[in-house]
């Protein structure tokens, strides 16, 4: 009898998550540094060299760049040697090489591209699971780095509408944190709908916090609207975060400090804590957040290292050089990245916030003349 | 998607449901039970994938949750949830049930005693109340709570000021237990499916099993599907959503009769378009001024 009744529980078992995919399902990830400051890298090591030999296996251009260089990832034993790995300069994605495309060309991928003018624009190609992976670094961020852990937060979205922009990144992103936070975009046509927002955070409860994510220029440029009518009283709970660039309107950036008290006051914020920036750049497949206390917390899945713009050797800890991204998260393209920003990484850095980890400083944008010497060095890839 | 809003009132509450239909055939009904925290609108992309495969959705509000039905989250009772739950499947029965996460609990709850339900699918289910919120919590609340020590009016549940009445409404409806898990399941009557993950910290595949397998012995149908190295953030990492609403799908296209392997699996990118393509509509609706600026 009781086996009969045995018989009506079926069990099953579906083997199809990737262990980087639990990574990026684990929660407090970010305080993996806290309990031992080696298993960060020991997870960097693990999920690189796994996405060194997926890309060398899928990618034959990357696999012939990485044999003309005799690099092979058996020679990635410790967290120093992942400075070895061969890294694509973002000319690379703007020049549409070869060795930026993983995978068959029969997979489906969308492109997405930086905004920028024609010929300086880098075109991405993302499959599914490196979009999906993207909006878990976003979901992981701004859980564990902006300290926002409720689903039901609203969204003001301050960045160009897709059907204005199609593809271009910022956009994309905001259209994808749309699937996952209540968001009302108020651009279009790159006009910022001013009354409609201004309205609409004057409506929010007085207790519950919103996230404000645009571009800084247009965030100013809110903060000014605010500055001629009256500062808003929103909660402190609240996060006002800065994405992308200023573009265009460079010639109108202000110091970061002015610039937070300004928003901070128009928003009517006791201090400048809300006011976050944020890190990323199409070519990078996971998004870095600023904490509380302005710091650029790497997260534990990729490497940042700051690079000697000549030799591209890595700088050690608080040196500033030309900063270079390996992101095991990208299926499709090999996420081994030589930005042009140039910055430093100050390593195992014990932050207030409560993470322990990589903190990193943006200092600037290079130009074309600073970074041809690296550039000579790669352009011949996929040749 | 959004096709349909419906109010229902519950003495002098508002119980606010929304119904979404499939573009083509339709194969069945499911109603999506949200997981604590998350409005019916959140639901939009699980909504979103049930009516690719042809079935009607059914999702809402609860009361003393957020979205816009009555009260704030403060108030939110796990009695009460499974209360609006067999309130929605009197708008749709036959409907198969999706319970996520805590909801899963109260689901099992409101569907005791009913026939008027196809099957039920649980993803990440809570089977034992006082393991899952001690290790969400990092303290065992409900020990608190039957040991008369003092503990505070307000407890943060993943980032939620939660009364502490929710801990003292769970114990007196037995919600607690995992024997009360087992004595709802030996009352619920049609065909049960547990998705859990073998990773999950906050809630214990082994308790599952042992649910399962009890309500099993006591005759009911039960089938346990154990996904391999998930973790219990499926709304932190995409990848493991789909992993976990695909393997839904398919139970539900199941138990309507359907064949599960003719899934229509959408990429994210066709749910970023699907929600672009909403959303700007919502907007165009409510008439947004855009060129005042
Ligand atoms: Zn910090």
């Amino acid at each position: 009898m009781t086996d009969l009744h045995e018989i009506s529980l079926q069990e099953s078992v579906i083997e199809d998550i990737d262990p980087l995919d639990t990574i990026l399902g684990t929660d407090e990830i970010y305080q993996l540094g806290n309990k031992d400051a080696d298993a960060i890298d020991a997870l960097r090591l693990r999920f690189t060299r796994q996405a060194v030999d997926h890309h060398r296996q899928h990618n034959p251009a990357y696999d012939r760049y990485c044999e003309s260089l005799g690099f092979g990832s058996h020679r990635l034993s410790s967290a120093a040697d992942l400075a070895t790995i061969p890294l694509l300069s973002t000319g690379l994605f703007k020049r549409g090489d070869q060795a930026i495309r993983t995978g068959s060309g029969q997979d489906e991928v969308i492109l997405t591209t930086s905004s920028g003018t024609l010929g300086t624009v880098s075109v991405v190609p993302r499959d599914d699971v490196t979009l999906k992976r993207f909006f878990a670094s976003v979901a992981i961020g701004k859980r564990e780095v902006l300290g926002v852990e409720t689903f039901d937060r609203q969204v003001f979205d301050l960045t160009p509408a897709t059907r204005d922009a199609p593809n271009v990144w910022v956009s994309y992103v905001m259209a994808g944190v749309g699937v996952l936070y209540t968001t009302r975009s108020y651009v279009r046509r790159d006009v910022l709908a001013m009354k409609e927002i201004v309205a609409d955070l004057a409506a929010v409860p007085e207790n519950e916090g919103v996230n404000i994510v645009g571009p800084p220029p247009l965030l100013l440029d809110l903060a000014k609207y605010l500055e001629a009518r009256g500062p808003l009283r929103l909660s402190p709970k609240s996060l006002i975060i800065a994405i992308g660039g200023w573009k265009r309107r460079e010639n109108e950036i202000i110091d970061r400090t002015v610039f937070d008290e300004r928003l901070a006051a128009a928003f009517g914020f006791p201090d400048t804590a809300p006011i976050r920036d944020s890190y990323n750049m199409v070519e990078l497949n996971t998004v870095l957040f600023e904490c509380a206390f302005k710091a650029k917390h790497s997260p534990p899945w990729i490497t940042v290292l700051a690079r000697d713009p000549r030799t591209l050797a890595a700088m050690p800890s608080g040196q500033p050089g030309l900063l270079s991204f390996l992101d095991p998260t990208p299926l499709s393209y090999p996420g081994f990245i030589l930005s042009d920003d140039f910055g430093t990484v100050v390593q195992r850095k014990q932050c207030p916030c409560g993470i322990t980890g990589d903190v990193v400083v943006f200092e600037r944008r290079v130009n074309r003349i600073e970074s041809r010497g690296c550039a000579l060095k790669l352009q011949t890839i996929g040749a | 998607m959004n096709d349909e809003e419906l109010t229902l009132t519950l003495g002098t509450d508002k119980l606010v449901v929304t119904i979404d239909r499939p573009a083509g055939e339709e194969r069945g009904t499911v109603l999506i039970v949200p997981p604590f925290g998350m409005s019916a609108e959140r639901l939009f992309s699980t909504a979103y994938l049930m009516t690719l495969n042809g079935l009607r959705v059914y999702r809402f509000d609860p009361r003393n949750h957020p979205g816009r039905s009555t009260g704030s989250i403060e108030a939110f009772r796990l009695s009460e949830l499974a209360i609006d739950t067999a309130a929605v499947l009197d708008l749709c029965p036959g409907a198969v049930v999706l319970g996520i996460s805590l909801s899963s609990r109260a689901v099992m709850r409101a569907l005791a005693g009913r026939d008027d339900w196809r099957a039920v699918v649980l993803i990440t289910p809570v089977v034992d109340l006082q393991y899952t919120l001690r290790e969400v919590m990092g303290v065992d609340l409900v020990r608190i709570v039957r040991s008369g020590e003092e503990f505070p009016d307000r407890n943060l549940v993943l980032g939620y000021e939660v009364d502490k009445v929710f801990v003292n409404d769970s114990i007196e409806h037995d919600l607690v237990e995992p024997a009360d898990t087992v004595a709802d399941l030996l009352r619920c009557r049609r065909p049960i499916v547990f998705i859990a993950g073998t990773d999950d910290p906050w809630v214990n595949m082994e308790d599952v099993r042992k649910v399962a397998s009890q309500a099993a012995r006591g005759g009911r149908s039960v089938e346990v599907i154990a996904i391999q190295a998930a973790t219990h953030q499926l709304y932190r990492n995409p990848v493991l959503a789909t992993a976990y609403f695909n393997c839904a799908v398919r139970q539900c296209l199941r138990a309507t009769g359907a064949d599960p392997d003719k899934i229509v699996e959408p990429s994210f990118a066709q749910i970023i378009a699907a929600a672009e393509a909403q959303r700007m509509d919502l907007a165009d609706r409510a008439n947004l001024e855009m060129y005042d600026g």
